[in-house]
């Protein structure tokens, strides 16, 4: 059965009247308010025209709480323990795990801390910044996020240090006998001349994992500040996932982004950055990927409202059998942001027939003296790289496979972390998971 | 005497609806290093193309026996297989595929066909390292992508690697001089060289003579029109060198 948009509203709001323990959350009642305003988002809405809300219009994830359940540590190891020499933070279908994480020594610096046990100073730091960068009134998901969410991570990197190990932020989600919801948060606070790098991995344990995620995270960058963000949505198909996330940069500020997206039965990615300062930096590389019946949206908003600062945002994306991708990435040069260099490009491979892409590269500049391209493609394997490899003994079923891993491992290989890298392999490897064969090559080392 | 690497008999081609090789007949015998010279648009590039079974390439009539088979019922990847190699004018850019993993799963594809065990990884890797070396490459070379970004030379000395590696009985080399400078084409002319052998039989195909004084053929023809309208020993690259190709036309 389907429901409407408003009986879905109906059920979100019913869901967000649980307590949360959160009250102090000054963001949570302008949230409520602008929730309670909003509409859920039709095909007739712009910015949602690709991608329909069925799955959360006929199946009921949002009369359930989702619940950490029972999981062995070895087996929940297995998805995350490749990454070493991390700070580890662990939650499960939504929900912290103390059992599983590893970050005791930044809790007692106070880098790291859970919204639930912020103390007075981080509370009102909590406060200052939450709902700041992230525009409510222009996403219902965050809206109802923070109106409602379960609990949130807080990093606070102190003015001038650098963290030297990375911090691994594990959203774990597992086998559910039932649909059910999880709302968490995220809030990076990088003050002046702090440096870090954070890497979060959306991974499943288990097939079926009947899960709506709405995650919404804001970092702030003050100046001088860097951040290395490595992310990876792996999880399994069956799970819906809708991720805000929010950037703002301060002058000289730098921030790196890597991705990879593998598609699911919904999965909505926005991502938002405004310049601030002069002279802020952001890159963001991305690659997704989509099979089956899999659905994968990804939003991208780069707002250059100040002089002299930079981006580069490179997506790729691999489409094939009866899946659906929808790449939307906008540059928005305000008019006093002269010497601007910002360039977009989204490369595509489609590969079947029944297979759609929606792209769209938008560039908007008022300004007079920048420097901006953007452009996006949409093709098939190449034939001359075919013929290649079949002229070296290569079947062509093996061949295209080697060009399809090819195509998206030029963007895994941008990741600045072997052992990351690896994680994703063994991920891409099971994507593509016909091709056995290819994981040994894929593993040479040199 | 030995049944011969290759027989082309007659054969008649055509690209587009144009015909391109118009009654090409040529017999290789094992161990023997022809060379097919010819102006541009002669169908040098084609005779390759076509023995190594590129699509696009409409074979109207002739036939191809290749060690006692009809060659043309292959596939590519069965020719390369059977031991027909190509080592391609232009070599593609496969960017996000280290050049490893493609010798590797070449290898791999033609060992199995012989039957011969698979090359674990490490004895693989220490294989091509010491082909790289042989060729003055430098081992980082197999890390990059498959000819990302390499010079006409390296892409060509790649070229030989991988000949070097699958170790097969006919070789088709086309214009593996093009692009490259003295230097490099001694190199690539070694690495061929190192290569001969009793069995193992090559067609070169050049413009040039230059390649021919690195690499010297047994025979020499040349082709004009589609068809070959002379041959002849080493010395009829020298005189075409000197007469140039309107001497033959």
């Amino acid at each position: 059965m389907m429901i409407s948009p408003q009986e879905l509203k109906q059920q979100i709001t019913a869901a967000n009247q649980q307590k949360t323990g959160l009250e102090w959350l000054s963001v949570a009642e302008k949230a409520n308010t602008v929730f309670a305003q909003a509409s859920i988002p039709t095909r007739k809405t712009e910015e949602w025209k690709y991608s329909p809300l069925t799955p959360l219009l006929t199946q009921d994830f949002f009369s359930v709480q989702s619940q950490s359940g029972k999981l062995e540590k070895s087996a929940a190891e297995t998805v995350y323990g490749e990454i070493q020499n991390a700070h580890r933070i662990v939650f499960v279908n939504g929900l912290f795990s103390q059992e599983l994480s590893d970050c005791s020594d930044l809790e007692n610096q106070g880098v790291l801390t859970l919204f639930s046990n912020c103390n007075d100073e981080q509370r009102s730091l909590v406060n200052e910044h939450l709902g700041t960068v992230c525009k409510l009134e222009q996403h219902v998901f965050a809206a109802a996020n923070y109106s409602a969410m379960q609990d949130g991570v807080l990093i606070h990197a102190a003015a001038n240090t650098k963290l030297e190990q990375p911090i691994h932020l594990v959203f774990l989600s597992s086998e559910q006998s039932t649909p059910s919801h999880a709302q968490t948060n995220l809030l990076v606070v990088a003050e002046t001349g702090a440096e870090l790098q954070l890497i979060e991995q959306y991974d499943s344990l288990g097939q079926q994992v009947q899960l709506f995620h709405n995650h919404n995270a804001e970092l702030v960058l003050k100046p001088n500040s860097r951040l290395l963000h490595l992310r990876m949505q792996v999880e399994d198909e069956a799970l819906c996932h809708v991720n805000g996330l929010h950037i703002q940069l301060a002058q000289d500020s730098h921030y790196e982004q890597h991705s990879i997206n593998l598609g699911s039965q919904l999965k909505r990615n926005d991502i938002h950055v405004n310049f601030n300062g002069n002279n802020a930096y952001c890159r963001l590389n991305g690659v997704f990927l989509s099979k089956h019946k899999q659905h994968i949206d990804n939003h991208l908003n780069l707002e250059h409202a100040v002089p002299h600062c930079n981006s580069d945002t490179v997506y790729k994306g691999f489409i094939t059998d009866q899946s659906r991708a929808v790449f939307n990435g906008r540059i928005h040069i305000h008019k006093h942001a002269q010497k601007t260099e910002a360039h977009l490009n989204n490369k595509n491979l489609l590969l079947s027939n029944k297979a759609e892409l929606d792209t769209k590269p938008e560039l908007e500049i008022y300004a007079d003296d920048v420097k901006c391209s953007h452009g996006a493609s949409i093709g098939q394997l190449d034939e001359k790289s075919l013929f290649y490899f079949q002229s070296r003994g290569i079947d062509r079923a093996t061949a295209e496979a080697m060009l399809c891993l090819g195509f998206v491992n030029e963007m895994v290989e941008l990741f600045p972390n072997q052992q990351v890298q690896s994680v994703i392999t063994e991920r891409l490897a099971r994507f593509f998971n016909d091709v056995d064969k290819l994981k040994s090559l894929w593993s040479l080392e040199s | 005497m030995s049944e011969p690497m290759l027989v082309v008999k007659d054969l008649v081609a055509e690209v587009d609806g144009k015909t391109i090789l118009n009654g090409i007949s040529l017999t290789v015998n094992p161990g023997e290093v022809h060379a097919i010279m010819g102006p541009n648009g002669s169908g040098k590039s084609t005779l390759a193309n076509v023995l190594s079974g590129r699509d696009g390439y409409q074979v109207v009539s002739g036939e191809v026996i290749y060690k006692g088979q009809n060659l043309m019922e292959l596939e590519p990847e069965e020719r390369a297989r059977e031991g027909i190699f190509l080592a391609f004018q232009y070599p593609v850019e496969i960017p996000g595929v280290s050049n490893m993993q493609f010798l590797k799963a070449s290898v791999d594809a033609v060992r199995a066909h012989r039957g011969d065990e698979e090359l674990d990884s490490p004895a693989f890797m220490k294989l091509a390292r010491e082909k790289c070396k042989s060729l003055n490459l430098k081992p980082e070379f197999l890390k990059r992508g498959v000819n990302e970004g390499f010079s006409g030379g390296e892409k060509k000395r790649n070229e030989i690697l991988q000949m070097a590696l699958l170790e097969p009985s006919l070789a088709l080399l086309d214009e593996t001089d093009s692009g490259l400078d003295i230097d490099a084409l001694q190199v690539a002319a070694e690495g061929v060289n190192a290569l001969r052998n009793e069995q193992r039989s090559f067609i070169v195909v050049t413009h040039y003579q230059r390649l021919l004084n690195y690499i010297v053929p047994d025979y020499v023809h040349v082709l004009a029109g589609g068809k070959i309208v002379k041959s002849g020993g080493r010395e009829l690259a020298l005189e075409l060198e000197e007469k140039g190709y309107s001497w033959i036309q």
